[in-house]
């Protein structure tokens, strides 16, 4: 327990240095920067008491003001809304259900789109920070586009088949201590064999963050961002490809501007 | 009344991607309604619940048995994977009269059974799915022009309730891509 605080403390620290270097040019409201002990053994169970010590950026809720970029009538003209047979549904995924129709889930679009703000708001905030981020699917009709979007702005995918370890054992695997992604954001959490994709547990011991697009179907367990959405659909994958492609342009923007402030 | 009515009929032509009709010259103004209707700008401010309620999903009914208007979207060797606009393509053989019609791009009419092929095996507490919808290929839509531009008209008349149930009409076919 103790080793666990410590190493959290340490990299709260190294963080929030990393923060402070590039809010340097925007004077920040909080000006006691580096919280004490106590308040950080304290934020290891409730992260919230650390709130006031992050950057004025972090403390607004959609700073690239993704409300007005996201709307219900193309998430709908994309498919966005369509789940799976009721049969096939998951229980921890019933809150994000608008209801049925003859036995077809429908997802509601208004917590879709809450969730999608949210999801693109920590996507643009990652990309601001010059974070890498890994797109993951398993889906076969969609491998080819997240490939492609992700090489678009400039950021990495793992679409073919996971193998064991390749976030857990970098060391064994490939040799030479490799930098692992800041955020990985799963397209579709389903392998085709409707099992869970082996990413998400490993991201999760690593402690990177994840976004997942989750189906009717899917469980949404370990990921730290959900999606309620459908995943099946290509135009639905295009959509959401869309969607995240800006939100990593609009943070590649901010960065800019902020470096260029300097 | 008229207005809606033509607005609907417009608005029927629109979805069908502007598909060659001969158009009046009455017709214009109307065009220009139905831009600035189609252009979403009430769209935007619809709630997801009234979108849902308008969407031809909810048009459709039960789903056993529609015929329902699809665009192959792949063609491998036989086989061809049809988006009809739900969550998954159907796969349906293609008929072995005129088979090099069926191409990709092609429009085609099916008949939908089921919009998701999945089933609970013995055990198991969830359905497994096969990912995709169950239809049966009707024939190809390029093919009967004459047959569509009849489906057009008896669209056109009144209102779909006051439609009279002939046994001689052509059964409706949506389209909900």
């Amino acid at each position: 327990m103790r080793r666990v605080v410590s190493s959290a403390i340490r990299a709260e620290r190294a963080f929030s240095s990393r923060i402070a270097s590039l809010q340097k040019p925007t004077p920040s409201t909080s000006s006691s920067s580096v919280p004490d002990r106590a308040t950080l053994e304290k934020g290891t169970v409730q992260p919230t008491v650390l709130k006031p010590f992050v950057s004025a950026s972090l403390q607004h809720e959609d700073l690239f003001n993704f409300e007005s970029a996201v709307h219900v009538d193309e998430m709908f003209k994309a498919r966005l809304h369509y789940g799976h047979k009721v049969g096939t549904v998951n229980d921890n995924m019933k809150w994000a259900l608008y209801g049925e129709r003859l036995g077809v889930c429908v997802f509601d679009l208004d917590i879709t789109k809450k969730f999608l703000v949210r999801a693109l708001n920590f996507v643009a905030h990652i990309s601001m920070r010059g974070g890498m981020i890994l797109f993951v699917t398993s889906n076969r009709d969609s491998m080819f586009d997240v490939e492609k979007a992700a090489e678009e702005v400039g950021q990495y995918s793992h679409v073919r088949k996971w193998q064991a370890g390749t976030l857990t054992n970098t060391r064994q695997l490939l040799g030479a201590s490799v930098r692992l992604p800041d955020a990985v954001c799963f397209l579709s959490t389903l392998t085709s064999l409707g099992e869970n994709h082996p990413a998400i547990i490993e991201a999760a011991k690593m402690a990177i963050p994840t976004i997942g697009v989750v189906d009717s179907n899917s469980d949404p367990a370990y990921l730290t961002y959900l999606v309620p959405a459908n995943d099946d659909t290509p135009q639905s994958t295009e959509y959401l490809l869309r969607m995240f492609k800006e939100a990593i342009r609009k943070g590649q923007e901010e960065r800019k501007r902020l470096q260029q402030g300097k | 009344m008229l207005r809606s009515i033509l607005c609907s009929r417009a608005i029927l032509r629109c979805s069908r991607a502007y598909s060659t009709e001969s158009i009046t010259a009455s017709d214009e103004n109307i065009i220009d309604f139905v831009d600035t209707v189609t252009e979403s700008s009430e769209a935007q401010s619809q709630s997801f619940a009234s979108l849902l309620r308008n969407s031809k999903f909810m048009q459709l009914g039960d789903f056993n048995g529609r015929l329902v208007i699809g665009k192959i979207v792949n063609r491998i060797q036989e086989d061809i994977y049809i988006d009809f606009g739900l969550k998954f393509n159907a796969v349906c053989k293609v008929p072995t009269a005129n088979s090099e019609a069926y191409r990709s791009g092609t429009r085609v009419i099916i008949r939908l059974l089921d919009p998701e092929l999945s089933e609970r095996f013995l055990g198991s507490k969830k359905d497994l799915t096969l990912l995709e919808a169950d239809a049966v290929l009707v024939r190809s839509l390029s093919s009967s022009q004459r047959h569509q531009s009849r489906d057009n008209q008896s669209k056109s008349t009144p209102s779909p309730t006051e439609l009279p149930q002939e046994t001689s009409k052509p059964e409706e076919v949506i389209s909900i891509v």
